[in-house]
Parts: C-alpha cells; sequence; structure tokens
C-alpha cells in the first residue's frame, strides 16, 4: 500500500493539474477523446452533470480548500503536469472556480457559485507519486468503503485495475486480499470482479446492438444482481467456484438475459421492467419449469411466465402468513379501541367476506384434486 | 414563496414504490436553477435514507450475510435506476402532457418549462399528489376535486349528471359554500332524490351536527330523459394522500351506502387519484391494491382534460404558478 501519509505535501498551480484519462468513473464515450483539445470541458460537463460538483464549488468557494486533504497525483514529465487520480471532483470544482467558461451545462447553478465564492484557490495542495499502481489501494478504500462512493460499474472497473497489481494466487485469495485493502467482504469483491468481466463481454459484442444501450445507460448494478441469482447464474454459465468463472459461459444466453433485461419492445417495455422482477426472472430459469423458459421465450410477459413456476404458491402461502401476522397485531392492540369506527367495522366485514370466498375457492381445488388423484 | 416542507426529505413511501420517488425527482428538476435533475443527485441523497436500504432479498442475505456499506450503495443506485426506468415511462406514456425530458443517456432529467394547457394539469396533479411538500393542502385537494368532476362529466356520456357532493371543498364561488354547513341528513334527503332512492335511516339516526359527506366526494348518474329510477349510477371518490385513498375504497362501496339509502342498483365506484401509479413497464404499480372501484390515476385524468382551459377558473391556477417559480438554492 502507498505510504503517502509520510509524504511531502506540495502546493501546485491548477493549470499544471490534468484529469486522470483512466478515472473509472468516466465512461468510455468520455477517455476516449483524451487526446482531444477539448477534453478537459468534456470532462467538467460530465463532471457538473452527474457528479455533484455545484455543492463542493459552494464549500471550496465558501472556505477554501483543505490542505489536510491533498489531491494525489502522478508526475507525467513529457508534459511537465501531473495528473490527478485522486481528487478529480475537486479539480473539477477548482476549476471552475477560476474559470465558469470551461462548462457549457447547469449554467444558472453555476453562475449562482461563482458569485458566492469567497474563495478562488489557484494552487492545490498535492502528494505526488511516481505511478499510479501506488495510489490505487487508497482509491478503493474511499470509493467503495468509504463516503465519496462511486457507482457499481466504476467501482468493478478499479477492482480490475487492483487486482492487475497483485501477486499470482487463487481468485479467492486475491478476492480476500482486495476485500481487506478496500475494507470490504471477499464475496461481494468476487461478485463485482466477475460481474465486470461478463459486462466486458456484453461491451465486446457491442451491447448485441440494442438500441440506446451504452456503457452509461448499462445498469451494472442490477445486472450483477441478477447474475448473483442461482438459477439466472446457471443459465449464463457461470462457476463462481471455479478459478475462471466465465469459462463455460453460454454467449447466446448472456445476450438473452442482457435483451430481456435492457432491450425494449415497440412499445418501449423491457422484459424484465423493474429490477425487482428478477427474483421472477430467477424462477422462470429454474430447470424444474421448463414450461415457463418455453412461454417466455415465446413471448409470454414475465407475468404469465412465472405463473407456470411454483412461484405462484409461495406467494399465497407468504400473502396468508402475512396477513395472519397484521391481523394478530390488530388483535392484540384492539383492547385499547375504545370507540371502533364505522369503517373499522367496514375492513372487518370485508376481511371475513375475503377469508370466507377464498377458503371456499381453497376447499373446492383441494376436492376436485383428489377426485382427480382417485 | 418556500414550498412548506422543503424538497430536502424524500417521500416516506415503500422502497418499491418508485412511481412516488419519481414524482418527487420531477419536482427537484422543477426547483433545480437549470430545471436539472441526475441519477447522481438523487444518489447523493442516501444518507437521508440509508437504515431504509440494504437488507437485500433472501436469497442474498443468505449468500453473503450482511450488507456492506458498499453493497448498500449499490442498492441505492439500483434503486435510482428503477426510478430512472419509472420516469423514462412517462415520457412514453405521458408524451405531449409531459414538461420534462431525460437526457444524457438517461442520466438526468430535464424540466422544460409548462408550455401547454395539458402541462400544467400534469404539474398540478403532481403537487397535488405530494401536498405535505407544497403548504397548499386545502386549495389543491379542492381543485383536485373539481378536476375530478370534471373529468367525470367529460368521461360519461351526453345527459349525464355530475355533481359535488363532498363537504370539503374551498373553491370560491360554489354552490358548495352553503353545501358545507348543510347537515348530513338534509344531503342524504337530496342524494336520495337525486338517485330516485329510498332513504333506509331514520332522521333519528344521524347525528344532528353532523355536516360530513360520509366519503361520497362525486355523485353521477346517466339518465335517459325519462325521469324514471333504475339508471347507472357512479359514486366517486377523490383523494390526493398517496397511502389513504385504498382502505378509502371501502367508504363508497354499495354496502356502506345501502344502510343510509336504498339504492336501486349497484354504483360503478370510481376511485380519482392524481398519482401516477403506475410501474415502469407501465403496468400498475400494485393491482391488487385496487379493490372493486375504476381507479382513474394522473394518466387518465389528464386524458380526459386534454385541452381544456378550465384550469384557469380554479383557485389553484397561482397557487401552481408559484410553485413552479420556486428555485432551490444550491445549497
Amino acid at each position: 500500500m502507498a505510504e503517502y501519509i509520510t509524504q511531502q505535501i506540495q502546493m501546485i498551480p491548477v493549470d499544471q493539474l490534468v484529469f486522470d484519462p483512466e478515472n473509472p468513473r468516466l465512461p468510455q464515450t468520455i477517455r476516449k477523446d483524451k487526446d482531444n483539445k477539448d477534453y478537459e470541458s468534456l470532462v467538467v460537463d460530465w463532471m457538473l452533470q452527474f457528479e455533484n460538483v455545484i455543492e463542493l464549488m459552494g464549500s471550496i468557494g465558501e472556505k477554501g480548500f483543505f490542505v489536510a486533504e491533498p489531491l494525489l497525483v502522478v508526475d507525467v514529465p513529457t508534459t511537465g503536469k501531473f495528473e490527478v487520480v485522486e481528487g478529480n471532483r475537486r479539480l473539477t470544482a477548482t476549476k471552475l472556480l477560476n474559470n465558469p467558461e470551461l462548462a457549457t451545462k447547469r449554467q444558472n447553478a453555476l453562475k449562482e457559485v461563482v458569485a458566492e465564492a469567497k474563495v478562488t484557490p489557484t494552487e492545490l495542495p498535492v502528494v505526488i507519486f511516481q505511478n499510479r499502481s501506488e495510489v490505487l489501494a487508497y482509491l478503493g478504500y474511499k470509493h467503495i468503503t468509504g463516503v465519496e462512493a462511486w457507482d457499481a460499474l466504476a467501482k468493478a472497473k478499479y477492482l480490475k485495475q487492483l487486482i492487475a497489481t497483485l501477486p499470482d494466487d487463487t481468485l479467492d485469495n486475491k478476492c480476500r486480499t482486495l476485500a481487506k485493502v478496500i475494507g470490504s467482504r471477499a464475496d461481494y469483491v468476487k461478485l463485482l470482479l466477475i460481474g465486470v468481466d461478463v459486462y466486458f463481454e456484453i461491451e465486446k459484442n457491442d451491447f448485441y446492438q440494442i438500441p440506446g444501450l451504452s456503457e452509461e445507460s448499462f445498469e451494472f448494478g442490477v445486472f450483477y444482481t441478477a447474475i448473483n441469482r442461482s438459477n439466472i447464474c446457471k443459465y449464463v454459465g457461470l462457476n463462481f467456484d471455479d478459478e475462471n468463472p466465465l469459462k463455460n459461459i453460454s454467449q447466446d444466453h448472456l445476450k438473452e438475459l442482457t435483451k430481456w433485461i435492457f432491450e425494449e419492445n415497440s412499445e418501449g417495455y423491457t422484459k424484465l421492467g423493474e429490477s425487482r422482477n428478477l427474483q421472477k426472472l430467477d424462477r422462470v430459469l429454474d430447470d424444474h419449469f421448463p414450461k415457463a423458459l418455453v412461454a417466455f421465450r415465446e413471448g409470454r410477459t414475465l407475468d404469465e411466465a412465472t405463473r407456470l413456476t411454483d412461484h405462484p404458491d409461495i406467494i399465497f402461502e407468504k400473502g396468508l402468513n402475512d396477513s395472519l401476522i397484521y391481523l394478530e397485531q390488530a388483535r392484540n392492540t384492539m383492547h385499547m379501541v375504545d370507540k371502533p369506527t364505522q369503517t373499522q367495522s367496514d375492513i372487518l366485514k370485508q376481511i371475513f367476506k375475503m377469508a370466507q370466498d377464498m377458503f371456499r375457492v381453497v376447499e373446492a381445488k383441494k376436492l376436485e384434486n383428489d377426485i382427480t388423484d382417485i | 414563496m418556500k414550498f412548506k416542507n422543503k424538497l430536502e426529505k424524500l417521500p416516506d413511501c415503500n422502497n418499491d414504490e418508485f412511481y412516488r420517488m419519481a414524482d418527487y425527482i420531477e419536482m427537484k428538476a422543477i426547483a433545480n436553477a437549470d430545471g436539472f435533475y441526475a441519477k447522481g443527485d438523487f444518489t447523493n441523497e442516501k444518507p437521508k435514507r440509508a437504515s431504509d436500504l440494504g437488507e437485500g432479498d433472501i436469497e442474498e442475505n443468505q449468500k453473503i450475510g450482511k450488507q456492506t456499506n458498499s453493497k448498500k450503495n449499490d442498492k441505492w443506485e439500483k434503486f435510482a435506476d428503477d426510478i430512472y426506468r419509472n420516469l423514462e415511462n412517462r415520457v412514453k406514456e405521458y408524451k405531449e402532457f409531459y414538461p420534462f425530458t431525460l437526457t444524457g443517456n438517461k442520466l438526468g432529467i430535464q424540466f422544460n418549462g409548462v408550455n401547454t394547457i395539458d402541462q400544467h394539469y400534469y404539474v398540478l396533479l403532481l403537487y397535488c399528489s405530494n401536498l405535505a411538500y407544497t403548504g397548499y393542502t386545502n386549495i389543491l385537494t379542492s381543485s383536485f376535486e373539481r378536476v375530478c368532476e370534471k373529468a367525470l362529466k367529460k368521461l360519461l356520456p351526453e345527459g349525464s349528471d355530475v355533481r359535488l357532493f363532498g363537504s370539503s371543498n374551498v373553491e370560491d364561488g360554489l354552490e358548495s359554500d352553503e353545501w358545507k354547513t348543510t347537515k348530513l341528513w338534509d344531503k342524504l334527503v337530496w342524494l336520495s332524490s337525486f338517485l330516485h332512492s329510498k332513504l333506509s335511516a331514520q332522521e333519528s339516526e344521524i347525528n344532528i351536527y353532523n355536516k360530513g359527506d360520509r366519503g361520497l366526494d362525486i355523485v353521477g348518474k346517466t339518465t335517459f330523459n325519462d325521469n324514471l329510477s333504475h339508471f347507472p349510477i357512479y359514486f366517486g371518490q377523490c383523494a390526493c394522500s398517496p397511502d389513504q385513498w385504498k382502505p378509502k375504497q371501502m367508504s363508497i362501496s354499495p354496502d356502506v351506502w345501502n344502510s343510509l339509502l336504498s339504492l336501486n342498483n349497484y354504483p360503478t365506484r370510481m376511485m380519482f387519484i392524481p398519482q401516477s401509479f403506475r410501474n415502469a413497464n407501465g403496468e400498475w404499480q400494485d393491482r391488487h391494491s385496487i379493490t372493486q372501484s375504476v381507479l382513474i390515476d394522473r394518466y387518465r385524468i389528464l386524458k380526459y382534460m386534454k385541452d381544456d382551459e378550465f384550469f384557469k377558473e380554479l383557485s389553484s391556477y397561482e397557487v401552481v404558478n408559484t410553485l413552479l417559480s420556486y428555485k432551490e438554492s444550491s445549497f
């Protein structure tokens, strides 16, 4: 781990500090333009829109830059500048306080914050490192476990960079090491690493030409949650216990899964809908219910396909148990209600009637099944 | 002018009620100096609600046990993804009614101003759905009832008669000024005549100080110009509170009303709500909570109010403009 704490803090002019071209937070659509003369403006606009820079500008403009929290930079002798590996949001905020014309977005908020700024730092405290990998470990603690959390895909990409710096070992041991470094859990680290590898497969296939799907619109949190479900994981051919978890990956099934999650039909709806439906998708992919998958593939909705699994039985029984718990809660409070209302009486009547109807249906179905068995 | 409760506090709702969070994000965009609100702005709100999140589902918990901070952050991000999927659906469903667009690969929402009559209704219903933030509860609920009355008139065939029955409307110049102080018994007498029904309750059974409406906000009928009984009737209720409309459906149930009036036939129960009670796939958020009612939500109301300048007559007209003009400071 980098021993930056013992290194000296230096003050460097803001215009000598440049954005990290490998910042995992930035989408590839921005990073690919790192040699473009407008790269700085592109980064600034993106940060300004999507990374809460305005609040940070307010803080720096009010109190100045906190010297005890230096930027972590790498010296780039060929350019004479310093790449900021840690502190790109703060760098954006400071650059904008100095030169608001850099941005084209959020102009009203920008004007307000610049007008009210009492301090505009022209140089910033930095600690200089020889290379990027020296800084990487610290980034993890701050942006994965700490308060300045990155989004899931940025975290996964960062872990991918970090694992490449570790000595040869088993995947599980590497994940344990990484978990210690970033203050997280090994299984979570492993999930993100496998998830990002699967993501790279999808990216390599140009997102299967799904309209509108890109690095920025890819909901990685939803995706890795999906592959963490046992039936979905099995369906895609992932093996979390293997040294190479993607060894038997099914490209066809991966394509299918990606389309179910992200591809919109002519009416603009995805097969999955909301992420809570992953539970249903996982049931549909359970190989105990092959008819459900066939129906789903043939164009039935997820709800319709789910009816061909045991999911409705589970939901039915859970609903009944939950209702019983709530009714018991109400019964245990009843003695404290001195003046019951007509509405309360009406609700009880409705519960009674509904329970009676359901009981009749259940008994009739049971009888029907008994006769069929005979 | 400021919102009664600034838009800092997230709605108090369940973690799967994305439609309510979507409303919150729309209000944040309206109140933003640039009319913009990013997914990242929303995930930044997590410290205010972090304890609600991160418990995950059973399978995940069995697999990895207690949630780590980083996993909780990811859950929050997934939550934001679901909310933005809901917003994306609104762009498609509401079309010209919708005063917002999604930008930056769906990473942000942009408010484009209220430029049409339809969009004015949209924001009126948005604020009616989120009364706690506005500080104009009485005016907005009253306007909502009148919009619902108008929407029901448009929904029903020609020759139908629709009236406000509720006793709490504060709209200026309405007949309901007098209606508010009318005793419940006298209201029931009027209703029995309006519906060609007989009263089953006795005057002595109704508290003489009761000036309420027994939960009936709107009543309608479709007659056949023959002055006979036995025609379709409609009992409507308007509920702005997102938590209250579900149990309120009971109050317009024929079982409840038959103890007061001998209704000749079952009324169609209409439940009007200003919320967009739909999920990301345009389906009902929870269809099982709609019990024996015709649910008229934001989308359905808007369809019937299209191009209707009626909103200018409402006392909420200025209120909506005031709320629209409110901009949050960046700090």
